[in-house]
């Protein structure tokens, strides 16, 4: 894959995606959650100018660029959030999370197997339908 | 609650595998079915996350999908927002900025849903109605 960084298109990015990065970086920190979904949209908009494929594959890049990115991040969280006191792990034994490991294997897997074959419209729509839920309950904590 | 454990698991896995996220679903159902703690079930919901997504990068990877060019420039400068955004978030309460954010994830959102809806109808429209020539 080429990626021809300054033409007119991609003269912005060099700053742009630090500032995204740090945005959904700052998010992730701050509200717990939420890194990812600010990042999707702004992947996709750089997958779409870097990239010489069509629309539909780099918008599924994006998705799985936002996922790889999300894995270091999500460490690093956990990792603070528990060395500042803010999370801990009481009250969820072995009968909670190894039901919850045995499902998100094979789920993942899965997945990623899902988004090879799903069209780029049904998997927007699932975004979108996911944004509006996080953001109700995030709106609206009961 | 095994089973059901597993299949919400594997579920909230399938759209966190596609990079879509779960958008929070594990931690309601931990807090309103398993009555866990929300601290709890927000670490569970992380630690989960990882997991999938760790399963997930192995095909995606295989795939190509990754393009390694800004990677690390984004993965670093977020890491250094995810510091900045814990101390924060420790020495302050987000509560009401956290709120804020949900309408913002609301706006666009609805942003998102209502240009999907008006370009299906343009699609219908352009179908139905013969070019004129």
């Amino acid at each position: 894959m080429k990626h021809p960084f300054f033409t007119p298109r991609t003269l912005l990015l060099p700053i742009l995606i630090p500032v995204a990065g740090f945005c959904a970086g700052f998010a992730n920190g701050f509200f717990g959650t939420g890194g990812g979904i600010l990042l999707i949209p702004i992947l996709k908009r750089i997958h779409t100018r870097i990239s010489s494929e069509d629309t539909s594959a780099s918008g599924k890049n994006a998705y799985a660029s936002a996922l790889v990115c999300m894995i270091p991040l999500s460490l690093l969280s956990l990792t603070l959030y528990v060395t500042k006191g803010l999370l801990s792990f009481d009250g969820a034994g072995p009968s909670i999370w190894i039901p919850c490991i045995l499902g998100a294997i094979p789920g993942g897997l899965i997945g990623a197997h899902l988004l090879d074959r799903i069209k780029p419209k049904t998997v927007d729509l699932l975004f979108t339908l996911l944004l509006l839920f996080s953001g109700y309950r995030m709106a609206f904590p009961s | 609650m095994f089973i059901f454990d597993l299949f919400v698991a594997f579920a909230v896995a399938c759209l966190s595998g596609m990079g879509i996220g779960g958008g929070g679903l594990l931690v309601i159902w931990f807090i309103l079915v398993r009555n866990i703690p929300p601290h709890a079930a927000q670490g569970l919901n992380l630690g989960f996350f990882i997991v999938s997504a760790l399963c997930a990068y192995t095909h995606h990877r295989k795939k190509q999908r990754i393009p390694q060019s800004y990677l690390y420039t984004i993965i670093f400068s977020a890491a250094a927002g995810v510091f900045l955004g814990c101390n924060l978030a420790a020495q302050s309460n987000p509560a009401h900025a956290k709120q804020s954010f949900g309408w913002f994830l609301i706006l666009c959102g609805t942003a998102n849903l209502t240009r999907a809806v008006l370009q299906y109808v343009k699609n219908r429209r352009s179908r139905v109605i013969p070019k004129q020539v």
